[in-house]
């Protein structure tokens, strides 16, 4: 996806060993809104 | 019977069970000729019924369970993986996910007939919180069926069978190269795929610390469970809706992209 973002002229950069990075760097995280999740189907009784 | 089926008349049931057992933890290991050919040993004496089929039905079984309760501990992180090899990771969860549901519980009775879903569904069902018990029920009644179907094919046809599997002792040379040749011509492609993809190890990468700008997250599968969590600050970008995504990045400045 970066390298298709710089194709279109975005300064498109990868954080280096991605999130597991970023955690082991001790660095801030937050829990993903609800909103924004993708709700699957699941066949847990309710 | 050809040197195959010797080798499975000699090594018996544990050597059905430990074929069986790599097939259902998703290596390409082609236990349905196994069961095959256990069929037509039982047919000839060689080979216990009884110990054939629960050899089969407990490999099945037990790399099914194992790969039930990856899905259940892991949420989604399994699936992911196992969609790594499909050409759009994102969509293979989601179109996996939403298949099984609307065919509802009973493709664990047919998956295993159906190369690719016999290993996506186990995970799937514990993924998507199938009861244990249910899960062990149908897939047990699953199993049943398609080692019983192929031993019974194997039992019923065990004279075509042996014709075919001394074909294939006699054109054993001709089976090894063309194996070797499968071989070579796949380390070619990911050879010419390593190559075609070098323009992507252009784009540079930068340490956590280092980051200074708006910051996007692009996992395929980070959305997936209730706990998970992502760098304070970010923003979803969803490799599937890039195209409309593009018109609101901010082009003056530097953006950041991670995955897990």
């Amino acid at each position: 996806m970066a390298h298709i973002l710089r194709e279109k002229g975005f300064d498109a950069r990868v954080i280096r060993g991605g999130l597991n990075a970023w955690k082991k760097a001790g660095l801030p995280l937050e829990d993903i809104p609800a909103d924004d999740m993708v709700k699957l189907p699941t066949f847990a009784r309710r | 019977m050809g040197n195959w089926a010797e080798t499975l008349a000699r090594h018996g049931a544990g050597l059905l069970f430990a074929l069986c057992l790599v097939e259902a933890l998703g290596l390409p290991v082609p236990a349905a000729v196994a069961l095959l050919t256990a069929g037509a040993l039982v047919a000839l004496g060689k080979l216990a019924l009884l110990n054939a089929l629960l050899a089969g039905i407990a490999a099945f079984l037990l790399g099914d369970v194992v790969y039930f309760f990856l899905g259940r501990s892991t949420g989604w992180w399994l699936l992911g993986i196992l969609c790594r090899v499909s050409t759009n990771p994102d969509s293979c969860i989601l179109t996996s996910a939403e298949a099984f549901y609307r065919r509802g519980r009973a493709v664990l009775l047919f998956a295993k007939f159906v190369p690719g879903l016999n290993t996506m569904a186990p995970p799937l069902a514990g993924s998507m919180r199938m009861p244990f018990v249910q899960f062990l029920l149908l897939d047990l009644a699953g199993i049943i069926l398609y080692v019983g179907v192929y031993i019974g094919v194997g039992f019923a046809f065990r004279d075509l069978l042996a014709t075919l599997l001394d074909t294939m002792g006699r054109a054993g040379n001709v089976i090894e190269s063309i194996l070797f040749l499968a071989f070579l011509a796949w380390v070619s492609y990911r050879l010419w795929l390593t190559w075609k993809d070098r323009v992507y190890r252009a784009v540079p990468r930068v340490d956590s610390a280092d980051v200074d700008g708006p910051v996007f997250d692009v996992r395929s599968h980070g959305y997936y469970d209730a706990d998970s969590q992502r760098i304070q600050g970010s923003q979803r970008l969803e490799p599937n809706s890039l195209p409309d995504a593009i018109a609101t990045l901010p082009e003056a400045e530097k953006i950041y992209l991670y995955c897990t």
